[in-house]
């Protein structure tokens, strides 16, 4: 900690002295805290799903407090909806509206965001009619235009992926959009093989040391499969299968082991019938149907073709983190999982009206063991709702011993209000509060030196009394210490989704 | 963003058999003029198929079919006629069988790669329209009706259908 600012500053400065103080030893305490500052009102809180204040914004972030690391250079790319209003229609669901690609550059001395509303296909047809017009996630228009192909409705909205010498905008019912890195333009959609144009490809691609980027593609529609893709470190489709799965739902995300990609379905299925009936969402084409628990398929990463499967209680959850298996086949991989999907159904609705009462069952950490003679099991252990859960890059398929994501319940607030580093072994061991008025996003890991977790925990946060959006930078090995360097913007944005580093 | 294709593949086994159907049902019947419009090439064959209304089977369904014609597709329109159809409610399915294999090609999703589409510019949300979307109805004694099909091709990964 070469660049070790004054943290007693920085915390002046937001004014959040005794909390994070009380940070400093366990997480209940800080939440305790945390929630003797005054509520939120309405108005602060529809600001996290206000869309943003213009299609592009460029600004340099100013130094709230603290310092920032000299050898912490790189780009933070992000995406996430960010009009969540057009043509007077307000979209119903957090993942509806369009993406907007963000980048905070990260000089070494500085940081600067600029960021851009992606003029999707989808976008394009809707601003030529004047009119809201397509399908969104969970959301349909007054009047709604028939869908030919998955992209016809690609919001590009959820994650951004930096492989081959492109950068893609990713949503997950359909293909990655490429854009420019520096206007942020869209560019064309990417297809890894001229039969493959338009295929799903998910928003959480893994790219491993050696440059692989595996992912997975969900169909829902018209036939159900779920797609394995490996692209080779040259951004070039190397291998790709397709099996057949029914019933299916949203598979959001999977991990990848040294040896298997690991594919959990939660029984949160597509029922086909419902978009052969009429207009519908594809949140509302879901039906929650816990008789048939929570399947796994385990997928040779040499063949892309099934190995394994498991039966186990039903669950649902968006995000793992990371996968590794024993040398006796025994894959061990994270998850954040909530007993039903009533906090994507209902809670993730709510929060565009300003109702932030979250009464579903909230995501967990927990961590599933997948033994080779067919046993399985699922573990809680730690009690924190966990969710936006992301590993030191390096540790990608193998044994890891740190999981950062955002942890903490809090009552009449955000639920995800804390930064914390999990151990899959012990649950939550480290973290700092946000106050109350300060809305975290997911943070990344961004690598230093060689060892597992040495680094930096860099995200974004929403300051709801300034009404501006921030940046924290943190010692990956001291949350509890509170952040390093936290620098703001001078406009709003919206809560995003997800994110990638790439480092200078 | 898929069209069933059984009633299609039906009408194109269909057309082998009969270049054009002959529908007479009675004296009143009359012809049905199909304008296939938005055809993008002169490749292969277009196959229409005339449906009428089934209460228990899904349109466009086999079970419907009452006509089927093959014609060389051209670029633009092609204009065919289902000759002497007794009066009632029809609707039109064709698609632009541009590699001549006589099926709608489909890619692995599932979606078609060749251009489809219904009388009345008809279009479902995720699927073929209702029968009742896409009908014409046929009148007795009518000079000549007419019904548009236009055609809709989806770029796969592109935009695609409606507008
Ligand atoms: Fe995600």
């Amino acid at each position: 900690m070469t660049a070790a600012p004054s943290r007693r500053a920085v915390l002046r400065a937001l004014g959040t002295l005794p909390v994070v103080m009380a940070a400093g030893g366990a997480g209940a305490a800080a939440a305790d805290a945390a929630d003797a500052a005054p509520a939120l009102t309405a108005d602060q809180r529809r600001l996290a799903f206000a869309t943003a204040p213009a299609e592009t914004l460029a600004a340099p972030l100013t130094t709230l407090a603290g310092g920032l690391p000299p050898d912490l250079t790189g780009v933070l790319w992000r995406n996430g909806p960010a009009e969540h209003e057009r043509f007077g229609h307000r979209y119903g669901h957090w993942f509806d509206g369009d993406g907007m690609v963000q980048a905070f550059t990260f000089t070494g001395a500085s940081v600067s965001h600029r960021a851009r509303i992606l003029d999707t296909p989808k976008r394009r047809r809707e601003t030529a009619a004047g009119k809201r017009l397509l399908p969104a996630f969970s959301t349909l228009p007054p009047e709604v235009a028939p869908i030919m192909a998955p992209d016809d409705m690609n919001a590009a909205n959820t994650s951004v992926l930096a492989h081959g010498g492109r950068l893609m905008a990713l949503w997950e019912g359909g293909s990655a959009l490429e854009f420019d890195s520096e206007t942020l333009e869209a560019g064309d959609f990417v297809s890894w093989r001229p039969d493959l144009a338009g295929a799903p490809f998910s928003a959480h691609p893994k790219v491993e040391a050696d440059g692989t980027c595996w992912n997975i593609g969900c169909v829902t529609f018209p036939r159900l499969m779920l797609l394995f893709y490996r692209i080779d470190p040259q951004g070039r489709l190397a291998a790709f299968n397709a099996l057949p799965v029914d019933p299916l739902g949203m598979v959001h995300d999977y991990v990848v082991t040294k040896r298997h990609l690991v594919l959990v379905v939660p029984p949160f299925v597509i029922e086909p019938e419902r978009f052969a009936a009429g207009p519908i969402s594809f949140l509302d084409a879901h039906v929650w149907r816990p008789e048939l628990g929570t399947r796994v398929i385990v997928v040779d990463k040499e063949t892309l073709a099934p190995v394994r499967r498991y039966d186990l209680p039903p669950g649902f959850h968006f995000h793992h983190g990371n996968g590794w298996e024993e040398a006796d086949g025994t894959i061990h991989l994270d998850l954040c999982q909530a007993a039903d999907p009533m906090f994507a159904i209902h809670d993730l609705r709510a929060v565009m009206e300003g109702d932030w009462g979250f009464p579903s069952a909230h995501p967990h950490y927990r961590r599933m063991v997948l033994r080779p003679g067919g046993a399985a099991a699922i573990e809680q252990v730690a009690t924190a709702v966990a969710d936006f859960p992301r590993i030191d890059p390096r540790r990608t398929g193998l044994r890891h011993r740190a999981l950062f994501a955002l942890t903490g319940a809090r009552d009449g607030g955000w639920p995800l209000s804390r930064v914390g580093r999990i151990d899959p072994d012990h649950g939550v061991v480290d973290g700092w509060t946000y106050p109350r008025h300060l809305i975290p996003e997911e943070h990344v890991f961004v690598p230093r030196g060689t060892a597992e977790g040495d680094g930096w925990l860099v995200g974004p946060f929403l300051d709801l009394e300034r009404s501006a959006a921030g940046l924290s930078v943190f010692e990956a090995r001291h949350l509890a210490d509170g952040p390093l360097w936290q620098g703001l913007l001078p406009y709003p944005l919206p809560l995003g989704l997800h994110g990638t580093f790439v480092a200078a | 963003m898929t069209i069933r294709t059984a009633s299609i593949k039906g009408a194109a086994l269909a057309a082998t058999l009969a270049c054009v159907a002959s529908l007479a049902f009675g004296a009143q019947a009359a012809d049905l003029e199909v304008h296939i419009e938005g055809l993008r090439s002169a490749d292969g064959d277009v196959r229409i198929a005339l449906h009428r209304h089934m209460e228990d089977a899904k349109f466009p369904g086999d079970a419907g079919v009452v006509g089927a014609i093959m014609r060389p597709a051209a670029s633009g329109t092609v204009r065919v006629i289902f000759a002497d159809v007794a009066p009632g409610a029809y609707a039109v399915a064709a698609f632009h069988d541009a590699d001549g294999d006589g099926e709608l090609a489909q890619n692995f999703l599932g979606m078609p790669t060749e251009g489809y589409g219904f009388s009345n510019g008809a279009v479902g949300f995720m699927g073929p329209p209702s029968f009742a979307d896409a009908a014409v109805t046929v009148g007795e004694g009518e000079a000549m009706p007419s019904v548009s099909v236009p055609i809709a091709y989806s770029d796969a990964g592109g935009h695609g259908a409606g507008q």
